[in-house]
């Protein structure tokens, strides 16, 4: 009897996995858009002067991603960051619509 | 850092390495073998030796090629080099390609050898999963958490760096043996496996990150960028006859004079431009050069049309879109005209194969001593990684004799080889140590296939085809050897896991 409690117990609850699921997926979604962000802020300048300047964006933004992904998952608080990072997607998206 | 951090950093490698492992040791291995691709000819068609390099006059054989496709929108010549001692011609009619080669002897263009008999054609595929749907996407996906994969494994093990790599902390005696190699290769080619995840990455996904640099930077149009990228591919000739020609040696002829003995013509590519009401065909020709010597971008290219007047001239530096491409493809694929470059890379290339199967190795095993009773998915984790890292060597190694004794079915031999290995590793014991064994023994055997297959000495000496064929050989000599001496001095580490 008790070990079917414990079995029962241990058997992860469906919402969860789905909630989960969502925060990974989210964490993805949010830190790739602020690394293209960020890539696309960095070579702005440069942009204006030679187009060609966009391979360094192709080269620097996955690279910068799975930095961020890092980040994420290994912080203390990962909410916090999480929001950190939407926050830089939303404020260089922001700025990329104002410049151009 | 404190240790509760750093045990983030290890368990997110773990967690990354788990799910990645095997995908990156096929990447890898598969990878190594195709960076041999342009060179593998020498070897699979030994016929073809310096005397097909030769570069004779074309136009009578793309006239005939012509002949009989009449409806052809595209033609690419690429011109025979030491390297790969024969020249190409892939045509294009109604979007169905096709490749025919100039035959050395007779120097007419046959039909090549089927892409789907191709073995280190389909290494390149395999490299990218290209018989996935969406394979290329994913595999820039695997190059990009790659990198993750280094950072949290860099991070965790900075401290103890020094004693790492210090070749004499590396007794394969001792019990966590696959532990020291796996720390030990990982940091000898740490800058050799940035290099490939950031530009794996990039060239894999390069388009999908364009699709917002489109909408900021090219206000949404999408030609905008490929003129960036790709300018001379652009350009497109105004008609100029009712009859289009197909003037592939003068063209050759016109680029060498434009660059200068320094620069030798490699490809040849001719668009068709459809007849319309209001104009007639045309035909844009695209000659594409390479630097001789040592160069990490070379490339120069020269836009055509029919009467070889100059539409757009592209020198290796003149334009950051193309430079930079170039840069990146030469550096994953270390093109920089070196052949000795390439071994380099190939080396580092297999190193980091072991690694990362030394890697996988560590968590299976702590997976196997956490817990008593093994759940279905821990038998699913042994199964599939004794399959990977003992079956995909040992189809590689029986798929390369079948190019030389079956030359039409090498990527069918090493499929079945796969799906054997597989059942062998769900029914058999110690299938990975036999597996190693079976692809040991394979790799040193052939030379001996190539000798059989080929009628040519496997080792050979003079010109630049005979130094391929003995670099050939002795590459899976020293595969096989290789491996057989890693299975002998840590094999005995595989029984824990079987």
């Amino acid at each position: 009897m008790e070990r079917v409690a414990r079995e029962v117990m241990l058997q992860p609850r469906k919402t969860n996995r789905i909630q989960a699921l969502f925060g990974h997926v989210a964490i993805m979604v949010v830190t790739l858009v602020a690394a293209e962000v960020a890539c696309m802020l960095f070579i702005y300048g440069w942009m204006q002067k030679e187009q060609g300047a966009v391979v360094l964006m192709g080269l620097v933004a996955l690279p910068l991603w799975a930095t961020f992904l890092t980040l994420a998952y290994t912080a203390e608080r990962r909410l916090w960051v999480g929001l950190a990072f939407l926050g830089v997607g939303l404020v260089g998206s922001l700025l990329l619509y104002i410049f151009s | 850092m404190k240790a509760k951090k750093r045990n983030r950093f290890w368990r997110l490698h773990s967690l990354l390495g788990i799910s990645l492992g095997l995908p990156l040791f096929v990447i890898f291995l598969a990878g190594t073998l195709a960076l041999f691709e342009p060179e593998s000819l020498n070897w699979t068609n030994a016929n073809f030796d310096d005397s097909a390099a030769k570069q004779g006059a074309l136009n009578g054989v793309v006239s005939n090629l012509l002949e009989k496709h009449p409806k052809t929108d595209e033609l690419s010549v690429v011109l025979a080099t030491p390297e790969r001692p024969v020249t190409d011609i892939y045509l294009e009619e109604a979007h169905h390609p096709t490749h025919y080669w100039i035959d050395p002897q007779s120097g007419e263009a046959t039909l090549a050898t089927d892409h789907e008999a191709d073995l280190f054609h389909f290494f390149v595929d395999l490299h990218y999963f290209e018989f996935l749907p969406y394979g290329i996407q994913l595999s820039g996906l695997i190059a990009a958490l790659f990198f993750a994969l280094i950072l949290t494994g860099t991070v965790y093990q900075w401290r103890s760096m020094k004693q790492d790599i210090h070749p004499r902390n590396l007794s394969l005696q001792r019990k966590s043996r696959w532990k020291k190699v796996h720390r030990f290769t990982s940091l000898l080619t740490l800058p050799f496996q940035v290099i490939y995840s950031v530009t794996g990455a990039s060239l894999a996904l390069g388009l999908f990150l364009a699709a917002p640099a489109v909408w900021v930077f090219f206000e949404g149009d999408q030609a905008g960028l490929n003129e960036v990228l790709f300018p001379e591919h652009m350009v497109q000739a105004e008609p100029l006859s009712e009859k289009p020609s197909f003037p592939v040696d003068e063209a050759r002829a016109k680029a060498t004079s434009l660059w200068g003995e320094s620069v030798e013509p490699l490809i040849i590519h001719i668009e068709h431009t459809e007849a319309t009401e209001e104009a007639a065909a045309s035909h844009t020709l695209m000659v594409q050069g390479k630097q001789k010597g040592l160069h990490f971008v070379g490339n120069s290219v020269v836009t055509l049309d029919e009467s070889l007047n100059v539409l757009h001239s592209q020198s290796p530096t003149s334009h950051l879109g193309p430079m930079m491409i170039e840069g990146l493809v030469n550096v994953h694929f270390a093109a920089f005209n070196g052949f000795f470059i390439k071994i380099i890379f190939a080396f580092f290339g297999l190193i980091v194969s072991l690694s990362i199967g030394a890697g996988v190795y560590i968590f299976l095993q702590r997976l196997l001593q956490g817990e008593e009773d093994q759940g279905r998915k821990t038998r699913f984790l042994v199964v599939t990684t004794n399959w990977v890292l003992g079956g995909l060597p040992l189809a590689v190694a029986l798929a390369l004799h079948a190019a030389q004794l079956l030359p039409d079915w090498p990527v069918k031999v090493f499929w079945v080889v796969t799906g054997l290995s597989l059942a062998l590793t769900v029914f058999c014991r110690r299938a990975l140590l036999n597996l190693s064994l079976l692809a040991a023994g394979a790799f040193v055997l052939l030379p001996l296939s190539f000798l059989m297959g080929q009628g040519q000495s496997p080792l050979q000496m003079g010109d630049a085809h005979g130094w391929m064929v003995s670099f050939f050989n002795i590459f899976f000599v020293v595969m096989g050897l290789s491996l057989a001496l890693l299975i002998r001095q840590i094999g005995q580490g595989t029984e824990s896991a079987e």
